[in-house]
């Protein structure tokens, strides 16, 4: 009897020791594979860092640094494509489910900025799809998330733009130009939208702004060259 | 009085004089991590408790925050926050458009003054400081030193104040017309020895050519200088006249005075954001950083006028050290746990190269991230 309750102890115990040894067994390959996608990431294999961080969220799910992995490879991914000029959209879309996920994970500010290039690109690859697309939410969610995303400005003010709302992208260009000076998109179409007014000398007012900020963007140069050149042409033939 | 239990200087742990003046001693203070300025009235030098009641109350981004004032060893002092900071007496001459710009932020600081009756009364370059804000030009002043008992700064003084006349509206109208010039031309309009020049001098201000003056100094002197002079010209008539009467109405006035000079001299609102932009970064940011006279001192100055209670502070200091240890650890726990600083690395580079901000082009290297190019085609400008 003494023995059988002796052996039933042991037997419990081996027990404990199986499971606490197959679940270090576990933790330690749900490791392995995050350093293999951790590897992969920093070398640029994405499709295999995908493979790894999805194998980690098999196991846990809520595992932030995997999520954050995933959302980094599918990002990676997506803007590979955007090089080749291909369609990201449904790349994109996932990119952005993905970080969709991970901001519930994660709530810091630290993934915001990356989440809100993400909407960028989306809204991009909608509008290449779709030119009538409604993205302007996208937009706005990205700038919610990274006010400093001057980008997701620069997108708005030209589908604003686009629909007429002159007044509105100008304002968002002016706020982009004197809040990140060295961005020349922002210049080039603010000065697009007085061109297209007829206000030439508005027009190389803001080029001429770029160019002076951005001496080495042939855009700006070729454009201030055009409106100083028109502006030139107008005061000889009287009309200015 | 502040309303809080204990003074400030109960509790200063290090401080030393910025500035010994006539009217009062400047010190900035240490209180635990924020630094103060205190100022220590000299003999016979007080200020309006009425006013300054007030304006601790007037909650406003342009005005100083009082903290506390009263009397300690029977001189008058009052305590305000530090403002990182330059006095706008330190510049020599700044841009139309620039103090165009800062002169309205100071009436909108005194209009919000104005409401509660309170009038400031010693407007003068020392009292208006420069400071870099995070809006959208970057450019932030605040209005030091309201309820000054006297006239003020002479040489910003209104006439009916050196009759003994309290300051109002008017008076301090007077003194931004004053101030206002100062900015622009980097040196007084009126500069005369002792009170009794300088009073004869205010009351016959009408005889003086403002725009003359101005063209003197050579900062006009280019394309487009005289049509700055002549923008400016409404502003010295409603400003700088003898007559209280013939200056303008009232601050609001004055402001819609300053946006039409503002329009006047060419200043939409682009080229206005980047031209203060351009005086913060060259200019007010090299100030701030080369004032080194505001680094908050670590020790007590023997010069203190006050003495200052030492408390034995040991068993502060060890309770906080062990929460620091303690939380140190919490933090190494939690990283090593979850966290892999390679994954955010990672994260952090293709961030980086996402939003890198080369040329806006048109061509086989365009960045990926150019709306402009990848989605629209640039117009061709079509030349009359």
């Amino acid at each position: 009897m003494q023995g059988r309750v002796v052996y039933n102890r042991l037997n419990s115990c081996l027990r404990g020791i199986v499971v606490a040894l197959a679940t270090v067994f576990l933790c330690a390959c749900s490791d392995c594979d995050m350093v293999r996608g951790d590897d992969a990431l920093r070398i640029g294999d994405y499709d295999r860092a995908v493979t790894s961080f999805s194998k980690v969220l098999d196991q846990k799910p809520a595992d932030r640094d995997a999520r954050y992995g995933l959302a980094i490879a599918y990002y990676a991914i997506a803007e590979d494509k955007e090089r080749l000029k291909e369609s990201t959209y449904a790349l994109w879309e996932r990119t952005v489910r993905e970080f969709k996920i991970l901001s519930v994970v994660d709530t810091s500010e630290k993934i915001k900025p990356m989440y809100s290039t993400a909407l960028f690109y989306l809204a991009r690859a909608m509008l290449s799809e779709n030119e009538s697309a409604k993205v302007l939410s996208l937009l706005n969610l990205s700038i919610q998330l990274d006010p400093s995303n001057y980008f997701s400005y620069n997108l708005k003010a030209l589908i604003l733009g686009g629909q007429g709302d002159i007044d509105g992208a100008k304002k968002i260009y002016a706020y982009i130009v004197t809040r990140e000076p060295k961005f020349a998109s922002a210049y080039v179409n603010l000065g697009n939208l007085y061109w297209n007014e007829r206000d030439y000398e508005s027009a190389w007012d803001i080029w001429s702004m770029g160019h002076e900020a951005l001496p080495d963007d042939p855009v700006l140069a070729k454009w201030t060259k055009v409106a100083e050149d028109t502006l030139k042409s107008m005061v000889y033939s009287g009309k200015l | 009085m502040r309303k809080s239990c204990g003074s400030l200087l109960e509790s200063v742990t290090g401080g030393a004089l910025l500035h010994r003046g006539g009217e009062a001693s400047v010190y900035l203070l240490k209180n635990g991590n924020a630094p103060y300025v205190l100022k220590w009235y000299s003999n016979g030098f007080s200020f309006d408790e009425q006013v300054i009641e007030i304006a601790n109350k007037v909650r406003v981004p342009g005005l100083y925050r009082i903290e506390e004032w009263g009397t300690r060893n029977e001189t008058p002092y009052l305590i305000y926050d530090f403002i990182e900071g330059v006095s706008s007496d330190k510049f020599t001459r700044m841009p139309v458009a620039v103090a165009l710009f800062a002169l309205r932020q100071v009436v909108s600081t005194l209009a919000a003054l104005r409401k509660q009756g309170v009038s400031h009364g010693d407007l003068s370059p020392a009292n208006v400081i420069f400071a870099v804000a995070d809006g959208k030009c970057g450019l932030r002043t605040v209005l030091i030193d309201c309820g000054i008992v006297g006239p003020g700064a002479l040489a910003y003084a209104a006439p009916e104040r050196f009759q003994g006349k309290r300051p109002d509206e008017k008076s301090d109208l007077f003194s931004l017309g004053l101030l206002l010039y100062r900015w622009i031309a980097g040196e007084d309009l009126v500069q005369a020895d002792g009170y009794e020049q300088l009073a004869e001098q205010m009351t016959g201000i009408a005889a003086i050519n403002i725009s003359e003056k101005l063209y003197a100094t050579g900062a006009f002197d280019f394309g487009g200088g005289v049509s700055q002079l002549s923008a400016l010209e409404p502003l010295w008539k409603g400003l700088v006249a003898a007559d209280a009467a013939d200056r303008v109405e009232d601050l609001d006035e004055l402001d819609e005075l300053l946006e039409i000079a503002l329009d006047k001299v060419g200043c939409g609102e682009v080229t206005l954001a980047s031209c203060v932009a351009q005086f913060v970064e060259t200019e007010l940011a090299q100030a701030i950083v080369s004032n080194v006279a505001q680094k908050v001192p670590e020790g007590m100055e023997t010069e203190l006028p006050f003495v200052a209670r030492k408390k034995n502070n040991w068993l502060k200091w060890g309770g906080l050290g062990g929460l620091v240890l303690i939380l140190l650890l919490m933090v190494l726990l939690l990283t090593s746990g979850t966290m892999r600083f390679g994954i955010d690395a990672t994260g952090d580079r293709l961030l980086k190269r996402s939003r890198n901000m080369d040329s806006s082009v048109e061509s086989e290297k365009a960045p990926i991230l150019k709306v402009d190019s990848l989605l629209l085609e640039l117009p061709v400008p079509a030349a009359e």
